[in-house]
């Protein structure tokens, strides 16, 4: 556990950043809850709209009010936020330690390949796990203290869902960052990746594209209207994205196992 | 058994430089001189043992270990200090060696401890605030705490003062007198000669040399100085002379290859003086690559 704990302190200050910035925007959010419990202007500004669109602004029928401006500020919202998390987490895996040579002096330690692949990507899920739970415990008491009823299990299920799509990115992002030594470029890049395939799929949503046809895009498998609406996960999207996920990290240990490290 | 042995061991850049087909044997328990100027493949041939990089060809064993296949094995006994120090900048010289031994399993602290009082690390500060001579000296504890068998360094004195580099050459003579095996390289020539029993040089990735320090500098290279009774003979036209120097019957200069010809040359002359002596390594390497360039 060496190698785990090492790159968890690593990445500590910026899990505390992130925990505090999550948990401050979360409270904010539960606050407003209340005034959404007594309002339906939102419900009627967004009957004329397509329901991905009501989805985003948390009108879509059979959803309370409440769980309608939860799932459209804090599902939609965590599924960009945490994959945005993980893949600067990802970056900093392998390509950051390339770029600052410190790849050198770790991986002329014993240390296997894969082991240490696998523990980074373990701090990844980790970290993103711990800022999860963080958000939904601050929903949770955010809205208590607000003295508002919501679906707490499934808000629950809803930010798991964002976890494992976060997770899923984050394998994905891993794999291609074997293939870049420059940390600022990599970083750069999987932003620009992930926030193209978010806006991908709002776009295809919003135009009424089936599932099947944005299959190929992890945020198809996120849906957190429908979650809070069920109270449970997904089981297909999950398994989809957990597959994926699994695949992924899967080839990074066969392309790091390969890897040149230049100096 | 040899502490390393390279068979025909490549690695190509796509751009075809590297090193090719390097054969190499360091005996155990010697100090191994590594020379060649920068982009010669030193640090490539370091990395190609320590399996940061593939060999392309070829096959080398460490410690008796495969480099290509029990890579992670053979550096439990392989102390590695690069030519550039490598460590976790955010940590302090303590947290970084602490996360060293752990990784290698070590818990006895006590050669640390005396190494670090030794080379007098600055352990307790962050390396982003160590000058780089003292981020070398942690580099070095680091490479040295677990008492490897054999001790790989990419230049190690580059950063360090007079002191501390007299210091560590002690630290290596007394690894050498603990039968521990040391592969240096090294641009300070000086500090070759003085410490290594062998040397290679390698001149655009191959291997053009590897021998006894005392026997290249014997027959490698001369300093030769003489004065003729009459007139000097025309030492120009005489294959093998270098860097010539003339002062009326008296002349200077370094000579490479077999001496039979050239005291044939001087003898019908009248010499009044001869002298021949040993030249510094620096000579010896430089006739390499002096050779190399098409300049001999």
């Amino acid at each position: 556990m060496t190698l785990f704990w090492q790159h968890f302190r690593a990445q500590r200050n910026g899990l505390f950043i992130w925990l505090a910035a999550s948990v401050v925007t979360t409270i904010s959010v539960a606050s407003a809850a209340r005034s959404m419990e007594q309002s339906d202007l939102m419900s009627k500004l967004g009957q004329a709209a397509p329901p991905a669109l009501q989805a985003l602004m948390g009108t879509l029928p059979g959803l309370s009010p409440v769980d309608g401006f939860i799932q459209a500020k804090m599902g939609t919202g965590m599924a960009l936020i945490l994959p945005v998390y993980a893949c600067l987490l990802a970056m900093s895996a392998i390509t950051r330690e390339v770029d600052r040579s410190t790849a050198d002096f770790l991986l002329t330690l014993p240390v296997g390949r894969t082991r240490l692949l696998l523990d980074r990507w373990g701090v990844m899920a980790a970290n993103l796990a711990i800022l999860t739970l963080s958000v939904w415990v601050a929903l949770v008491v955010g809205l208590k203290a607000s003295q508002v009823i919501g679906s707490f299990g499934g808000y629950f299920w809803m930010l798991a869902q964002d976890w494992l799509l976060a997770v899923t990115i984050g394998s994905l992002t891993l794999l291609v960052s074997l293939w870049i030594d420059d940390y600022s470029l990599g970083v750069k890049a999987a932003l620009a990746g992930t926030g193209t395939l978010y806006v991908i799929d709002l776009g295809m949503r919003v135009a009424g594209i089936s599932k099947w046809g944005r299959s190929f895009n992890p945020f198809t498998y996120v849906d957190a209207a429908r979650t809070v609406m069920d109270g449970h996960l997904p089981w297909g999207d999950a398994a989809v994205l957990a597959v994926a996920s699994g695949l992924s990290l899967w080839l990074a240990v066969q392309a790091f196992g390969r890897k040149q490290i230049y100096s | 058994m040899n502490a390393m042995e390279l068979k025909q061991l490549s690695h190509l850049y796509k751009n075809g430089r590297g090193v090719r087909e390097v054969d190499l044997a360091v005996e155990t328990g010697e100090v191994f001189g590594f020379l060649g100027p920068n982009g010669a493949g030193k640090t490539t041939l370091i990395r190609t043992v320590l399996g940061l990089l593939r060999p392309t060809a070829g096959e080398g064993r460490v410690l008796g270990l495969d480099i290509a296949r029990q890579n992670r094995e053979l550096r439990r006994g392989v102390g590695y200090l690069p030519s550039d120090p490598a460590l976790y900048d955010f940590l302090t010289g303590q947290q970084n060696l602490d996360f060293a031994l752990a990784v290698r399993g070590v818990r006895d602290r006590s050669r640390a401890r005396a190494l670090a009082e030794r080379l007098d690390v600055d352990l307790k500060r962050r390396l982003k605030t160590l000058s780089r001579g003292n981020k070398q000296k942690v580099s070095i504890l680091i490479a040295l705490a677990h008492d490897p068998e054999l001790l790989i360094l990419d230049e190690p004195t580059s950063g360090l003062d007079p002191l501390m580099q007299e210091a560590f050459q002690d630290l290596v003579r007394e690894e050498q007198g603990r039968g521990k095996t040391v592969f240096m390289s090294s641009h300070v020539l000086g500090e070759v000669e003085v410490l290594a029993d062998r040397v290679g040089i390698i001149r655009d990735g191959r291997m053009v040399t590897v021998d006894h320090v005392d026997h290249l500098k014997k027959t490698r290279v001369k300093y030769v100085s003489c004065e003729f009774k009459s007139d000097r003979p025309d030492l120009e036209k005489v294959a093998g002379i270098r860097n010539l120097s003339l002062d009326g019957r008296k002349a200077q200069f370094t000579f490479v290859g077999d001496l039979d010809p050239l005291l044939g040359a001087l003898a019908g002359h009248g010499l009044a003086d001869l002298t021949v002596a040993d030249p510094p390594l620096e000579e010896v390497f430089r006739s390499f690559y002096e050779e190399g360039s098409g300049q001999a």
